[in-house]
């Protein structure tokens, strides 16, 4: 029984880092590359969820192929929508409306019950199928979910060395720059938004399909603050940094639980580690956790800056 | 080397002007510029000259007047299609892509526009294969040309300030500019920096390449321009060769005058 329960704890682990690490890869796309600090991911996750949510309980589908198209056409149709937001605003202001998008999406979701079960959530979803296969074992679960990272990080390996991904940071360093090469800089922030919401959704779907729920509380604001101190502490633009974070995110919660400390206490003390790691990250590895190995250095360089000054 | 009457100037605004609000940076200008001449855009600061640089690159539309590139109307012609149709442009603050090598800096300025969709990557492996290797070829030819090689792969936010500058122009070179406008390519450097400066200028003039400079270091202005436009308050107040320009104690007076103010003040 223990050992059973052991593997159980490990699976959640290895399934909570898998799905962190491609929602958060996915918006280190916006961030890293865009440079837009965007805060409405966790809705776009929510909505992967929630399409899941609906289309198996309604007993429209339970494929996660299927599922996880119709996920991506909402998901791209939001993320346009907001792309070309970022366009009209930019800087502080696109970060302001990101968050007002992120909460109203979600709260606008709460309050429609039919779709989300208001705030019981929708619960008991069917186990889903891929191509008929049922998918019922935390294995296969795993298995599916390790695809999706792996897909994902391909991507973000192409972005990195592709002429398309070359623009991209182009467009990150000086959009108007870009301009003067000849791309104009809407159709780049568009694909990029869209790639990175659609992703979001896709995890979502396995995500609900996985805990067999689908709760708004899930996708709230926290975890949306959650998935950009991800990216941050993990480090921008680097995938690596995706996975640390992730890993970190994956872990503590866990460990935490450990302590058997009452929820509202967990919740609390998560937070506080949080918000320490993101002030030390900040203040001491600027491009994130990826820096790790250069921390000795980074450290003599500033003691011996302060000394000869 | 100027234009013959018959033909088609490569670049002419007619009573162009562009307002901010109730104040008009550039006021009714109307400039012409010969195939393969060096025009250099003077005047105090203030005067427009950048502003009349955003309109003729159409960062900013105009407000009124009319843009002709090569003969052909491009006044509501976007930014991007007007750098495919071959108008280059560098910027008095650099804008090079700071965190990229000065290499993939340049390689932006020669990537076919089919390279900025998502679908670029998903075509046949021998097009993506043939496509990187022209932009490698004219992004070493470009580098050796300017005498970036060796710090090709430099992030450019490291480069010296002179080396940026070159990198910038540099870009407009991958993208095969037959108009460059250059925004103060000397200022910042030093003499022998300038000289560099001026050497590229010069060799991009014999290359057959229209440049159109603002430049507030008049030895340069000399040395490379076969015209000056002196531009005030927005508008045109006088063109002609640099030397007879500068000779002029009335345009002296209001470019010397406001620089005097300026230093008066500082």
């Amino acid at each position: 029984m223990i050992v059973f329960g052991l593997t159980l704890v490990y699976s959640n682990i290895t399934m909570q880092l898998l799905i962190y690490f491609v929602v958060a890869l996915s918006l280190n796309f916006v961030i890293g590359y865009a440079r837009a600090l965007s805060i409405h991911h966790a809705a776009l996750f929510g909505i992967g969820a929630f399409t899941y949510a609906v289309m198996a309980q309604r007993g429209w589908s339970n494929d996660l192929i299927l599922c996880g198209l119709a996920a991506a056409v909402i998901a791209a149709m939001v993320s346009v929508i907001l792309a070309f937001g970022s366009l009209r605003i930019s800087g502080d202001y696109f970060i302001v409306a990101s968050f007002a998008f992120q909460f109203f999406a979600i709260e606008a979701l709460f309050n429609w019950t039919s779709i989300s079960g208001g705030p019981n959530g929708d619960y008991g979803l069917p186990t889903p199928t891929i191509l008929g296969l049922a998918i019922s074992s935390t294995a296969a679960y795993i298995l599916v979910a390790a695809l999706l990272a792996v897909a994902t990080l391909g991507f973000a390996i192409w972005l990195r060395r592709s002429p398309y991904g070359r623009l991209l940071r182009a467009m990150g360093d000086a959009p108007s720059a870009l301009l003067t090469a000849g791309f104009g800089v809407l159709r780049l922030k568009v694909g990029v938004f869209g790639i990175s919401g659609i992703i979001a959704a896709v995890a979502g779907v396995l995500y609900a399909a996985y805990l067999g729920v689908a709760q708004t509380a899930t996708f709230d604001v926290n975890l949306a603050i959650l998935l950009v101190a991800i990216v941050v502490i993990g480090g921008t633009g680097s995938a690596v940094g995706s996975l640390l974070g992730a890993a970190l995110i994956a872990f503590v919660q866990p460990l935490l639980t450990n302590l058997n400390l009452s929820a509202t206490t967990t919740a609390a003390v998560q937070q506080l580690i949080f918000a320490a790691l993101l002030v030390g990250v900040v203040a001491l590895l600027p491009r994130g956790l990826v820096q790790l190995g250069d921390l000795p250095k980074l450290v003599m360089r500033r003691s011996r800056g302060g000394s000869s000054r | 080397m100027t234009s013959t009457p018959e033909e088609t100037p490569i670049l002419q605004t007619v009573e162009i002007s562009r307002a901010f609000g109730g104040f008009r940076a550039v006021d009714g200008a109307s400039i012409s510029i010969g195939r393969g001449d060096v025009v250099a855009l003077i005047g105090p600061n203030g005067a427009g000259k950048t502003t009349l640089f955003n309109v003729i690159s159409r960062l900013l539309p105009p407000t009124s007047g009319q843009l002709l590139f090569e003969g052909a109307d491009v006044t509501h012609t976007s930014p991007q299609r007007l750098a495919r149709m071959g108008i280059g442009r560098t910027f008095q603050d650099v804008r090079l892509f700071d965190t990229m090598t000065a290499w993939d800096n340049i390689a932006v300025f020669a990537q076919t526009e089919a390279s900025g969709t998502l679908r670029s990557g998903l075509l046949s492996p021998r097009a993506v294969g043939r496509e990187a290797k022209r932009v490698r070829a004219r992004v070493d030819e470009t580098l050796d040309y300017a005498g970036l090689s060796p710090v090709a792969a430099t992030v450019a936010g490291e480069l010296s300030f002179a080396q940026q500058k070159k990198v910038a122009i540099a870009r407009c070179l991958a993208q095969q500019a037959r108009l460059m406008l250059l925004d103060e390519p000397a200022s910042g450097l030093d003499a022998v920096e300038r000289e560099d400066v001026a050497k590229i200028i010069e060799k991009l003039s014999s290359d057959g390449v229209t440049i159109l400079l603002v430049e507030h270091n008049m030895d340069i202005v000399r040395e490379v321009a076969h015209r000056a436009i002196f531009l005030a308050e927005g508008k045109i107040v006088g063109e002609d060769a640099p030397d007879r320009l500068l000779a002029s104690s009335e345009l002296a007076e209001i470019y010397f005058g406001h620089l005097r103010a300026e230093t008066s003040t500082t």
